[in-house]
């Protein structure tokens, strides 16, 4: 498999107070290698630096030090116009955690999908972005007529999710990152959602990595696992490996603390 | 997350009126406003009398003649009123206007640059909250000529040391709304800085720039009678802190001429009252916390 996406010993370190400086290296040395149609799980605790990661991917926040290399280009030192990064967006798309905050809800939910068009170049008002609209949204399986037009807050949750879904198959990237894409919906909703990212995978070839808390959806999904601790990659391996026999201490208190059904508290 | 989703509802411009039109404090609030609007754009048409012509008969109480009576110099006071809420409304939105300006590009600029930009900026705005507002109006109106300075520059003076609080609060704002999410994905769209920010953000402080605003043209008018009474605006314009002045420095209380006082007074009193009443009302409608159903 040819190799999409690099990182070369990625930091990220930040800095508050102005007289007594405190120091937070919220990534710490990070060096993965992510390739083409790979599902990628990245798991860690709250506060190990997975969605900060995430971030200097999308190139919304810069690293202290470290590069990123996306097919052979350095994304934070070759990439200068916006022409640049809209090539780069166009290629590197995200789905985010909150579904009601991916919405600004002045606006109706076309909007997300205008942008969408607009990032590959397709007018939103023409014929063409029309059907394509209408197209993306029939394969997240929702309604075009009952969900164009409407308000944020008119739609629930694993609509909007959905949506956002819609949306990177309008722009088909090669890297999708999903932020913990399933964590606010209820348990019903996912495994749909969870779907739509394999459909994604299947026709579009899209490389996506899932950032995660929950090992047990890691392990189901993907082909990759990824184990985050304190800013550092400690473990890495296909789930079987990962999840059967781990090796970094953190791992095995990860596991040990999935709550089984079938097993009362003592 | 529900509240999150309650809080900011989009509506339509009919249905915002609506609203505010069935809030009472909005219509008491706006009734006077639209009543002192009416006297000040109309008054001149219905009621003819030269402000400044001194040919009347001195200090005469209120009459069929002269409705607010006259004062020291023969002028007539209300047609020294109507004028005078013309100039002192005029006071206070150009003073609303420069302070959201100014407080608005800081705050805005602040708030999505960050880094050393923001503090610089902050700095400077904690430099210019301890500076004593009135000294520095004093000091720039006695340099430039009491004589020579119009309202316009009143308005400037004022404006100069209040946009701080509201600067702050912008990028407080700010701040909190440039993590969210959809931020990011406009960015991602290959948005601009500058469309985000008009797009994205201004919405959402749209309520609190209009709360401001009218907050900001009580400020102006209030501080404009401050230093009419000190004595730092022109004799030739004609505000209602002038016409307070000029019943000081003719000693009407002292020969009992409370119609030269107390009519503008009262007028500045209902003024001041009507704006808070509608940046309350403002607030009430569309803070749905506050909102009773």
């Amino acid at each position: 498999m040819r190799i999409l996406l690099e990182t070369k010993s990625l930091t990220k370190v930040f800095e508050t107070g102005f007289f007594k400086r405190i120091v937070v290296k919220a990534v710490d040395d990070v060096s993965i290698i992510l390739s083409e149609g790979e599902i990628v799980s990245l798991v860690g605790q709250s506060g190990s630096g997975k969605t900060t990661l995430a971030k200097m991917i999308l190139r919304l926040l810069e690293p202290t030090s470290g590069d990123i290399f996306f097919q052979g280009r350095n994304v934070w030192k070759d990439l200068k116009t916006l022409e640049d990064f809209k090539w780069y967006w166009k290629n590197v798309h995200a789905v985010f955690q909150n579904p009601y905050a991916s919405f600004n809800p002045f606006y109706k939910i076309d909007r997300v999908l205008h942008q969408a068009l607009m990032l590959i170049g397709i007018d939103p008002d023409s014929p063409e972005g029309d059907r394509v609209i209408r197209e993306a949204l029939e394969v997240v399986g929702l309604r075009p007529d009952e969900t164009l037009g409407k308000y944020p807050h008119q739609l629930s949750g694993g609509q909007l999710q959905r949506i956002l879904i819609s949306r990177a198959w309008i722009i088909k990237p090669k890297l999708l990152l999903a932020d913990e894409p399933v964590s606010m919906l209820d348990v019903s909703t996912r495994g749909k959602i969870l779907e739509l990212f394999d459909i994604l995978r299947k026709n579009l070839g899209t490389t996506i990595v899932f950032i995660t808390h929950d090992l047990g959806l890691a392990y189901a999904i993907s082909d990759r696992i990824l184990v985050m601790y304190k800013g550092k990659i400690v473990e890495e391996g296909s789930p079987d490996k990962v999840i059967l026999n781990p090796e970094h201490e953190y791992t095995k208190e990860l596991l040990k603390s999935v709550p089984t059904l079938y097993k009362k508290w003592s | 997350m529900v509240t999150e989703r309650l809080e900011v509802r989009s509506m339509k411009l009919i249905e915002l009126l609506y609203l505010l039109f069935n809030n009472k404090r909005f219509i008491i609030g706006f009734g006077i406003i639209f009543f002192e609007l009416i006297l000040a754009f109309m008054g001149p048409l219905l009621y003819p009398v030269d402000p400044f012509d001194t040919n009347n008969p001195p200090s005469l109480p209120p009459s069929e003649e002269h409705p607010f009576g006259t004062d020291r110099f023969g002028k007539d006071v209300f047609a020294l009123v109507v004028y005078g809420i013309r100039n002192s409304l005029y006071v206070g939105v150009l003073t609303g206007t420069f302070t959201i300006l100014i407080g608005l590009t800081v705050g805005l600029v602040a708030g999505i640059r960050g880094g050393i930009v923001d503090e610089v900026l902050m700095s400077f705005t904690n430099v210019v909250m301890i500076i004593p507002n009135v000294l520095l109006a004093i000091l720039i109106l006695t340099y430039v000529g009491v004589e020579r300075s119009g309202l316009e520059l009143v308005a400037a003076v004022l404006s100069i040391t209040t946009w701080t609080g509201f600067a702050r609060a912008v990028r407080a704002q700010i701040l909190s709304l440039r993590e969210r999410e959809f931020i990011y994905l406009s960015r991602m769209a290959g948005f601009s800085s500058i469309k985000i920010a008009f797009q994205d953000l201004l919405p959402h402080l749209a309520t609190f720039i209009l709360i401001s605003f009218v907050n900001y043209m009580n400020v102006g008018i209030n501080g404009e009678v401050g230093l009419s009474i000190l004595g730092l605006t022109s004799i030739s314009i004609v505000t209602l802190g002038k016409l307070l002045y000029f019943a000081a420095i003719t000693q009407a209380f002292l020969f009992g001429q409370w119609w030269t006082f107390l009519i503008p007074g009262a007028i500045l009193i209902l003024l001041s009252a009507s704006l808070l009443l509608i940046a309350t009302a403002i607030d009430e409608v569309f803070n749905p916390r506050l909102r009773r159903m």
